[in-house]
């Protein structure tokens, strides 16, 4: 766990650099696979920045909405740079629709736009589990396994680690496999959400719940289980499609 | 022999299923923060510290009430900045229950700054003097200010690193405490 790294007089926060430094070469990745595959990269940059943008003010509009009365007296504070006032699901929410609205009127409102945004998701997964792990987030469940390790006043899974490495083998084997496929438009997408939401299904058993529960089930677990089982029924769906129009 | 791609979409959802159903946590694991970490949802760590006008505090005394506690120095830009909204909020929230209180990180502060710096913001909330350090380094406090929000069980909720906190944003927390201290059932 690394949360701060002291240079002399300087204390830099690891975890939202290494967010940054994840963003930054995975936005990279993106756009030169889209340009060696003959796709705009322009269209991926602009997305992304729109998404981010739009992420950002969203969370500020949607934390400011939801508490209203705070802010009497006090508007300045709205232009405040405290990452606290901002509303992560509200940023979602914005930032898909922002996204796909420069996509339709760039008229790519189609699946293979998403294809092209897979190598920026799979190389921002791993960066999101280093920041994870350096600050202590998304910590495991208690352990004496040799591998453990001593965090937050116990002995527990290293289960961000297990992630990491999890979303590095999905990240090479959609590389590996990305010249290959033949599939249809949306497929390598898909094949991302399944591989992704597998490993979380099966590792979230080892990261500690806090009160996220249902009943006694894991609520992220569930969640996985129900991405997995949706996304692996419309892959089915789409390749059946696929081999009864090769047929014909 | 190729597997009949049906049956993986049949099968590996209801394998998955099955792993759910053995990762299911225990009633007896459900149990409310037993360990103290300086974290959400763990335990805040107790420490007695002496205050600034003289006296001491024993954080295990103020189980029950809703707390924030912020760590700060007087040479700390975004610590100076965020005081007057500290001493704000601790006048609109006192009389709701909620204490305010700020541990100085005297080991690495000026004890004269610090004591000009409170007279000429006219600070009337508890400051804690942490002269060695022990408390700084028991709440792992990597970087000033830090602030930690703590429900009246003694569970931290939130946890904020760096500042200013604005007035807005320790109202909206107050209330979450003192919301959360409304509906927690008598100890």
């Amino acid at each position: 766990m690394l949360p701060i790294l002291d240079l002399g007089p300087l204390s830099l926060p690891i975890p939202p650099l290494v967010l940054l430094l994840g963003f930054w070469l995975a936005s990279t990745l993106a756009e030169k696979q889209a340009s060696k595959s003959g796709a705009d990269p322009e269209i991926i940059s602009k997305i992304t920045w729109v998404a981010v943008a739009a992420g950002l003010l969203g969370a500020r509009l949607s934390f400011i909405a939801r508490n209203m009365y705070a802010f009497r007296g006090q508007w300045a504070s709205v232009l405040s740079l405290n990452p606290a006032l901002l509303d992560i699901s509200g940023g979602l929410v914005i930032a898909a629709a922002a996204s796909f609205y420069v996509a339709s009127k760039n008229q790519r409102g189609d699946w293979s736009l998403l294809d092209q945004f897979v190598p920026f998701i799979a190389l921002f997964m791993p960066a999101i589990y280093i920041a994870n792990f350096a600050s202590g987030a998304g910590y495991g469940t208690m352990t004496d396994l040799p591998w453990r390790i001593e965090i937050w006043g116990a002995q527990r899974h290293p289960v961000q680690l297990y992630y990491l490495l999890s979303s590095l083998v999905v990240f090479t084997i959609l590389e590996i496999r990305k010249d290959t496929d033949p599939n249809p438009p949306g497929s390598r997408m898909l094949s991302f959400i399944i591989y992704t939401a597998g490993y979380i299904t099966i590792f979230s058993r080892f990261q500690d719940p806090g009160g996220n529960l249902v009943g006694s089930f894991r609520t992220l677990q569930l969640t996985a289980w129900a991405v997995f089982t949706i996304a692996m029924l419309i892959a089915y769906q789409q390749q059946h499609r696929e081999d009864k129009n090769a047929s014909s | 022999m190729k597997i009949p791609k049906i049956i993986l979409v049949i099968t590996l959802p209801l394998i998955l299923l099955a792993w759910i159903w053995f990762s299911r946590v225990p009633p007896s694991a459900q149990v409310p923060a037993s360990i103290a970490a300086p974290r959400e949802d763990f335990l805040a760590p107790l420490f007695t510290l002496e205050t600034f006008r003289g006296g001491e505090i024993d954080i295990a005394d103020l189980k029950g009430q809703p707390l924030i506690l912020n760590f700060w120095a007087s040479w700390c830009p975004p610590c100076r900045a965020e005081m007057p909204d500290f001493q704000q909020a601790w006048e609109e929230y006192r009389d709701s229950g909620l204490v305010i209180i700020g541990v100085n990180a005297t080991y690495q502060d000026s004890l004269n700054e610090m004591q000009s710096f409170i007279a000429s913001n006219q600070l009337t909330f508890p400051i804690l003097l942490d002269t060695r350090g022990s408390v700084s380094s028991l709440y792992q406090v990597r970087s000033l200010p830090t602030t930690f929000f703590i429900n009246s069980e003694g569970v931290i909720t939130k946890t904020i690193i760096g500042g200013p906190i604005p007035l807005s944003l320790l109202r909206v927390e107050a209330d979450q405490l003192l919301m959360d201290n409304y509906h927690a059932p008598d100890p």
